[in-house]
This record gives C-alpha cells, sequence and structure tokens, in this order.
C-alpha cells in the first residue's frame, strides 16, 4: 500500500505545486481500506441489486402479467336434425375451423367423410352455459338439410366457435396461453434437445452447456448454438429489452439464478413456452407456441404433428431468420435438424423421423387465418367492448368475447358484394364501393357487416360510418304512418301521383320529381310505395303530417335530429347503413323493436361466465299496422322496383323490401328482410360523386344474391286478428268481391273496411259478414 | 234431380247437425310440448328449465335464447324468457316478450289470458297502472266465456 502511494508523486511532476498533500490524496485512494471499502459499498448495492432483482422476478412471475388481449369468436355451429345446411356449407365450415381429414376421426379437431354421413370429432368449448365437451358425432346430410344427429344420445351438438380476432392496442402482444400439461411433450422433448440439453441439472445458468455452445461455435466456424439455458432466455424475453446491453448480460445471469431458486423447471419451463417471441404479424408481436402453432398452422398446438411442433423449435433460432413462410427452404432445414436431433434423443423414433422430415411444412397462407378476417365486424365489437371495458382489461385480461358474427352469412354477404361491384365496375373506374349489414331480426344479432368491397381491408367502416341519404327507403315509414290511422287510410286508399309543389319557410318551392320523371295518376297506397313513386308519397306523407312520419321513424330506432322538412319523405335524411338495419328491424319482426348486438356473453380467461348481453324487445308498432306495411313492402318484390330479386331466390318464399336511391344517382340502397334475415346493401363512391347507379340496379343484386345463399323462412301471411282480407273496389272506397271488374285484395284493419260495397257479387263482405255469420254458427 | 234434392236435403240436415251447442269446455292446459313436440328446442328448454331450478337465471336465458334459434315462433319460449326477466327484476324486458308471446300465441284463451296477467304484472312493476288494468281486462275477457261469444 505504502509502495504504491510512494510512486505517484514522482510521476505526477506536472501537478500544479499550489495544490497540498496530493500525495495524500493519492494515498487515499489506493488505499487497502478504500478498497475494502468500496468492496462493502458494491456488496452492499450488489445485495440491494440482487434484492430490488429478485423482487422484480417474483413479482413479474407471480402476477403471470402476460398481456391476453380479449378474443373475438363467432357464433357457435349449433346442429340439429333439420337445420337447413348444406353438405358444402358444412365442409367449408369444417375447412375454415381446421378440421384434419382422418379415416376414424380419432382426435378433437378432425373428421371423416363416409357416404352421406360425416363423422366429426368436435373440439368442445366453454360457453355461458356450460359449454360443450369433445365428442364424436355423426351427421347425415343431404337435400341441403341435416337428416340426422347422432351424438352421445343427445339430438343437438355444436361446433366449437371460431375465433375471427382479438381486441388489442397498437403494437400489442398477443398470445393463446397453454397450460404445460396441454402441451404435446415431443415439442417439451424437441425443445431441451435443441435449445438446452442439461435443462433439468443447472441451476439457471450452465457452464457445460456455455462451453459446449463455444467448441460447436469453433468448430462450425460460426454462430450455431447460444450457450444461453432456457432460463436465461425466458429471463431475456420475459423482463429484459432485447437490445445486447452489456448491462443487460449482467442482469441475465444473477436472474436466471432467482428464478431456479423460487420457481419448479416445469413452471418455469411453462413460463417459457408462453412468452417465447415467436415472430410478427404486421404490428401483433407473436408470443408463445399456442398462438404460434395458430399463426402458422391455424390449430390449437394440442393438434399439431411432429414436423409442425419442429417447425416451431426451429422458429426459436431466428423467428425472422427461419419464417416459414418468406424462407420456406431455410426453415425446411432448420426443422429437419430438429427432427434428427430429437431422434438422435430418443424422443422420436427412427420411423416416425423418415415419415415426418418428409412431409412439407404445411404452413396455412397469411391470408388464410380467420383471424382478422373480418375487420368490420371486429371493429363493430370493439365499439360495443370500448363501452362497458376500459381498454386495459380488453388488452391484458384474455377475455373471450362470444359474438353474434355467422360465418356463412359473412362469407355470403362478402362474396355477393365482391361479385357484384367486380362486375359493374371491374378496373374500379367509378370507384365504387360498398356495406352490407345483416341482422337476425327477432334477436337482434348482427350476422354479417361487409363495409368494403375487399372485405379484409380494415380502414373506413362504411357500414358503421358512412352517413348517406337514405332515399326512398323512408317511404316504408310514410306508410306506416297512413295505416296508423285506419279510420282515414288504407292500403287500398287512392293518392294522386302527380305534380306536387310545397312553399318552404325561406320562400324556396319543393317540387319533387318521379324518378321516370312522369306522373301516374291517381293510385292505390300499396303502388305508390310498390313503384316507388316520390310525387305521390310526397302528398301522402304532407297529408299524414311530417312530424307523423318523423315520430315513426323515431319509433322505428333512427336516433338522429330529424328536421321537419318536406324532403324527409323521400330520404333526405342521412343514416349509416347500420342505422338503416336499426329502423327496418322492427318492420322485419311485426313491430317489436330490439336493440342490435354483436356480443352474446363474456367469459374470462378461464373460460368463467362474466357478463351477458341478454336479448331485449319492446312492441312499438300494433300487430295490424306492422302487417299492412310488411304486406306492402313485400309487393315491392312481388310486382315492384325489386321483382328483379325474384328470379334469385325461391319462388315460394315471401321476403319484403325497399330500394332505395339517392340524387344523382350517388347511392343505391336496398333492405329487405325474410322471417329470419334482414339485409341492408349500400352501394356508391366514397366522394359523393355520381355513382350512376339505383337501388335496383346498384344494391339490389347483391341483396338477393346473398339472400338466395341463406337458408329463409318465408314472411308469415296469416294476418294478426285485428287484420281481415277484403277484396276492394278499385276506387278505394268500396267494398267489391272476388273477380269484379278491378277489384283486389287487400290486407284491412276493422277501422278501414268501408260501409259501402259496390254491389258486385252476392254479400258484403266484412267481419260481421257472411264469413263472420258463418262463424257464428259453427263456433 | 229427386236424386240431387234428396243429396242436398241429406246435406243440409248433415250441416245442422254439425252445427254444435255452446258448451264450456275446459281446455287442456298449454304445455311446452304442444309447439315443441319433435323439435331439438325441447331439450334446450329442459336445460333451462334445470338451470333456472339451480338458481342459474344467466345460463337458463343462454338456452332459451338458443332454443328460440331453433324454434324462432315459438310462443313458449317467449313466455319463458319473460318469466325469466321478471324474477331477475327486468319488467320492461318481461313485459316486451309476454306481448310478443302473445303476438304467437296459439288459440287457448287460458294460456293468452295468462300471459295479459303477466303484462299487467310487468307494467304495474314499471309504475304504469292504466297499462296494467287494461291487461287484466284483457286476461278477465279471455277467461270469460260469455264475453268470449259477444
Amino acid at each position: 500500500m505504502a509502495k504504491k502511494a510512494k510512486k505517484s508523486p514522482a510521476k505526477s511532476r506536472r501537478q500544479p505545486s499550489r495544490k497540498k498533500k496530493p500525495s495524500a490524496q493519492r494515498r487515499r485512494w489506493f488505499s487497502w481500506s478504500f478498497i475494502a471499502k468500496a468492496g462493502l459499498v458494491c456488496l452492499v448495492l450488489g445485495a440491494a441489486g440482487m434484492a430490488y432483482l429478485d423482487a422484480l422476478v417474483r413479482e413479474r412471475f407471480d402476477s403471470h402479467a402476460w398481456q391476453l388481449p380479449a378474443r373475438v369468436y363467432a357464433r357457435p355451429v349449433e346442429l340439429y336434425e333439420g337445420r337447413v345446411l348444406s353438405r358444402e356449407d358444412m365442409l367449408k365450415l369444417l375447412d375454415l375451423m381446421r378440421y384434419r381429414r382422418d379415416a376414424r376421426a380419432s382426435t378433437p379437431g378432425s373428421f371423416a367423410v363416409q357416404g352421406n354421413s360425416l363423422l366429426i370429432h368436435t373440439r368442445g368449448f366453454n360457453d355461458s352455459d356450460g359449454g360443450e365437451q369433445s365428442e364424436r358425432i355423426r351427421l347425415s346430410l343431404s337435400g341441403g338439410q341435416i337428416r340426422s344427429l347422432e351424438a352421445g344420445g343427445d339430438r343437438l351438438a355444436r361446433l366449437e366457435p371460431l375465433q375471427i380476432g382479438s381486441i388489442h392496442p397498437q403494437h400489442a402482444e398477443d398470445r393463446v396461453l397453454v397450460p404445460l400439461d396441454k402441451v404435446p411433450p415431443l415439442l417439451v422433448d424437441m425443445l431441451i434437445a435443441t435449445e438446452d440439453r442439461s435443462f433439468y441439472d443447472h441451476h439457471g445458468i450452465s457452464l457445460r452447456g456455455l462451453s459446449r455452445a463455444m467448441l460447436a461455435n469453433i468448430k462450425a466456424g460460426g454462430l450455431v448454438q447460444g450457450g444461453s439455458t432456457l432460463t436465461q432466455q425466458l429471463v431475456k424475453n420475459f423482463w429484459l429489452s432485447s437490445d445486447r446491453t452489456l448491462s443487460r448480460k449482467l442482469m441475465e445471469m444473477p436472474m436466471a439464478l432467482l428464478l431456479e431458486l423460487h420457481y419448479s423447471k416445469d413452471q418455469i419451463l411453462e413460463a417459457y413456452l408462453n412468452e417465447v417471441y415467436l415472430g410478427q404479424d404486421g404490428a401483433r408481436a407473436i408470443h408463445g407456441m399456442g398462438l404460434g402453432a395458430q399463426f402458422l398452422f391455424g390449430r390449437p398446438l394440442e393438434e399439431l404433428e411432429p414436423h409442425q411442433l419442429a417447425t416451431l423449435v426451429a422458429l426459436l433460432k431466428g423467428p425472422s431468420w427461419y419464417d416459414p413462410r418468406r424462407r420456406p427452404e431455410r426453415a425446411m432445414e432448420r426443422r429437419n435438424t430438429v427432427l434428427k436431433v430429437a431422434r438422435d434423443e430418443g424422443a422420436l423414433s427412427s420411423a416416425d423421423y423418415d415419415k415426418f422430415s418428409a412431409r412439407p411444412l404445411e404452413v396455412v397462407p397469411r391470408g388464410a387465418s380467420a383471424l382478422y378476417a373480418f375487420p368490420a365486424f371486429i371493429d363493430l365489437v370493439r365499439r360495443q367492448l370500448a363501452r362497458d371495458y376500459p381498454p386495459e382489461v380488453l388488452s391484458d385480461e384474455g377475455l373471450h368475447i362470444h359474438s353474434t358474427l355467422d360465418v356463412l352469412a359473412q362469407l355470403a354477404s362478402e362474396g355477393a358484394l365482391k361479385e357484384h361491384l367486380n362486375h359493374r365496375d371491374p378496373k374500379q373506374v367509378k370507384k365504387l364501393n360498398g356495406a352490407v349489414v345483416v341482422v337476425a331480426p327477432a334477436q337482434g344479432d348482427v350476422l354479417a357487416l361487409v363495409s368494403n368491397r375487399d372485405s379484409r381491408q380494415a380502414g373506413f367502416n362504411r357500414a358503421l360510418d358512412a352517413q348517406r341519404p337514405m332515399g326512398s327507403l323512408a317511404k316504408p315509414a310514410v306508410v306506416l304512418s297512413a295505416v296508423q290511422q285506419p279510420k282515414t287510410y288504407s292500403l287500398a286508399t287512392l293518392v294522386e301521383d302527380g305534380p306536387i309543389q310545397v312553399k318552404l319557410p325561406n320562400g324556396s318551392v319543393w317540387a319533387p320529381q318521379n324518378f321516370d320523371k312522369t306522373a301516374k295518376g291517381a293510385m292505390p297506397m300499396v303502388d305508390v310505395l310498390a313503384l316507388s313513386r316520390n310525387q305521390a308519397t310526397a302528398r301522402l306523407g304532407l297529408d299524414v303530417g311530417l312530424d307523423k312520419v318523423a315520430d315513426t321513424m323515431k319509433t322505428l330506432g333512427v336516433t338522429r335530429n330529424i328536421p321537419l322538412y318536406p324532403s324527409i319523405l323521400l330520404g333526405s335524411l342521412e343514416l349509416t347503413p347500420f342505422e338503416v338495419a336499426m329502423m327496418y328491424q322492427p318492420l322485419a319482426t311485426g313491430g317489436f323493436s330490439t336493440r342490435l348486438r354483436s356480443i352474446t356473453d363474456v367469459l374470462d380467461k378461464d373460460g368463467k361466465p362474466l357478463a351477458r348481453y341478454p336479448v331485449s324487445t319492446d312492441e312499438v308498432v300494433e300487430a295490424g299496422p306492422a302487417f299492412l306495411t310488411q304486406w306492402a313492402m313485400q309487393q315491392v318484390v312481388e310486382e315492384g322496383t325489386a321483382r328483379a330479386a325474384r328470379a334469385a331466390l325461391p319462388s315460394d318464399l315471401r321476403v319484403a323490401g325497399k330500394t332505395g336511391t339517392s340524387d344523382d344517382f350517388r347511392d343505391a340502397w336496398f333492405a329487405g328482410f325474410s322471417a329470419n334475415h334482414l339485409a341492408v346493401v349500400w352501394v356508391g363512391r366514397d366522394d359523393n360523386k355520381n355513382a350512376g347507379i339505383t337501388g335496383s340496379s346498384g344494391a339490389l343484386p347483391v341483396w338477393a344474391n346473398l339472400m338466395g345463399k341463406l337458408p329463409q323462412r318465408s314472411l308469415s301471411q296469416n294476418p294478426p286478428p285485428s287484420v281481415e282480407w277484403v277484396w276492394m273496389n278499385e276506387d278505394g272506397r268500396r267494398v267489391s268481391a272476388e273477380g269484379c271488374g278491378n277489384a283486389r285484395r287487400y290486407p284491412m284493419l276493422a277501422a278501414s273496411i268501408p260501409e259501402d260495397s259496390d254491389g258486385c257479387g252476392t254479400v258484403k263482405q266484412t267481419g260481421k259478414g257472411i264469413k263472420g255469420w258463418f262463424k257464428g254458427l259453427f263456433d | 234431380m229427386q236424386r240431387l234434392v234428396r243429396l242436398v236435403l241429406i246435406s243440409v240436415v248433415m250441416v245442422g247437425c254439425a252445427v254444435k251447442p255452446v258448451v264450456d269446455e275446459p281446455q287442456e292446459p298449454m304445455t311446452a310440448s304442444q309447439e315443441l313436440e319433435g323439435s331439438p328446442a325441447l331439450s334446450l328448454l329442459t336445460s333451462a328449465e334445470q338451470a333456472r331450478q339451480q338458481g342459474d337465471n344467466s345460463r337458463a336465458e343462454r338456452y332459451l335464447e338458443r332454443a328460440l334459434n331453433i324454434a324462432p315462433d315459438s310462443s313458449w319460449l317467449y313466455k319463458q324468457l319473460a318469466d325469466l326477466r321478471l324474477t331477475e327484476g327486468d319488467a320492461r324486458g318481461a313485459e316486451g316478450f309476454a306481448l310478443k308471446a302473445l303476438r304467437l300465441a296459439p288459440d287457448h284463451p287460458e294460456y293468452q289470458a295468462g300471459l295479459w296477467e303477466l303484462v299487467a304484472t310487468a307494467r304495474d312493476r314499471q309504475g304504469n297502472a292504466a297499462g296494467a288494468k287494461s291487461a287484466r281486462e284483457r286476461a278477465a275477457t279471455l277467461r270469460d266465456p260469455e264475453s268470449r261469444k259477444a
């Protein structure tokens, strides 16, 4: 100590002389006692550091604070005898859900075709009603129907809901948690054989592994093996950023030791398998083997075969370097190396090695995954969830969201819109785009939502956000307002279709034109709607009262402010396609308003029910007027502006709807329904220019096409007790009889049935007439 | 010609015999199977009833919603939903479902009267005394055979 201290003054020749006792200072710096003290400080700091790291390790590990984004599922596929389902659609569903063909359907997620019947081994799932166990079911399909179903004594079965997306903020992690007992043992064997052979023997750091890696690297003349144990790799993935700094390296080893001190090998392995980074899907980081399996193979990890498991293990060496989609040769070579190591370590038999190393990679194409395939619908779910859950719950807590999406309805809608627009506007010259909303009217379930002709594209959600004038879609509200005053109006009431002028408060004059620029004179109200006559509708609406029509629109579910301008009668009010669906929903159900929902249930990450979004319904229109309006809307399809749809639909199917076209052919609409599907189609341009289309030419074909692809039930032709069928004289004011002149048969509310008869036929046929007399006799 | 007259006469006599005197025959009580016999929805209804007995109303509700997907025109299923809502304290929801059940109800006065009473209870609980009264009147009318004939 003294010797060292003595040397320093001699060397410090340039030391300024006015500094006193320089040597004493130097001596203090290098004194043993200083080193001892410094050592002590380091020890204390080190101990504090270790304590800190220890807390860090335990806190993060114990809380299992993995970011688990909420997952969104389609509605489970319900299978039962009598369900309308074509064999083709059934196979399409199985394909989407990545069921494997297997002659005996021996494992969950597989199926076999046996003549007319299908043997399906379902996967099982949780639901708020308890869900379903995995089971083998036999299903026979013919004539577009499920003819028989054998499922463990029950006549009902469900396929698990298809995952259609997840809700997470930008640049979020995503994963599918897999508990260790669900991880295929072969995956663990391969992992340990290739990444960390002494995993079960070391305490977090393996000097033997390190030296073996170095040796291997020297032999190979490059980096072929990292010396990090799985524990160290987990530390890297879990706690440390990926930049290779020294401080990071220094923290890695003590943290690995601490981890091993506190946790079992199994716990560490499970964390590793669920944490490890496996690649990138746009902004989404793929973490863990569970999501990796879905991302690459579209299947649950449990269902992967050895060569697929090996591909996942191969990725660990470098997720982008060995990306099987972009670097298939490299990935294949590495995969086979993993298989070989597994064989050499005895985890795989020689025969299996030969078999599986000859298999192709079998990675699903990126776009083929149902995940993120329905961005418009997921957007709707996200908006609905955002009202009830804070963002961090959605991005972190692994909620399972059961949605109302019907995959077949969604695919039919996408296909119909795309097909039609590609046909009308093949090179996007007119830049036509569109949106489709399909709803199950009785329960308000949103079955499909399309917001772009290229439906895989996220972005502007036309179905939810494109506000456009609804045009003639407003007319059923005018008719409904009229028939709600049955003493004054019935569907037979004549309305003059001719020029009409209304002076507005601002001095200008409103003078609507008919689409064909002609006037057809007096016609029954039902024809006014069926033929979509503007001048007659305007006259009727003004007669009924603008305020009444506006009230009707609100009753039907329009929530926007409705200005009392006459132009609202012809649809100047701007609505989104989704809002149109809301407005038409009560028309489709005979007067029951049901809030549209995209979510049915929310479950926590373990499948325990958290919340329900139940159906709820209110009677907003009485049975009689609702039936009359629906019947009038059926005439639109039977003989009006939507006749063209008949060709695409079964001849005995009764549907109703309304075409809509806005000024200058900017917007083409069709909104229509059967008893079980309500679909709204909008076609137009984003820049709101003339699109050169009408409701009949631009939107109706899409509607007819998609409705034709879905199982439909006819609208009921049985009137409610308050309505009778009556033959009416063409003057709309007198009762007539079948076969008399131009008499037509109408559904009429009692208060509308005139006392007067035109004298044709023998008996005045009202409720108190001959029919009633006979009824009284036999009752 | 004579033969024709005879035939007409026989027919008239037969029609006369077919005219039933008005008697009050008690109707069989309405049951689920009247609507759902043979439908797979029946087993979901049974599951819903079991869930309700176990006090698990939201599970019951899910079963009923599934059943309605299979049998959408079943008045009985809507009635079960209305009952369920009433026990859960959602009187407005109960009223909506009961009215829907009435819309789909078969020609069964006692069953319909029961539904109107359900509507009345639901309206009472929402503070709609006038609406409840008119619903009770409808129930009473349905139960009173004399007023039915009128």
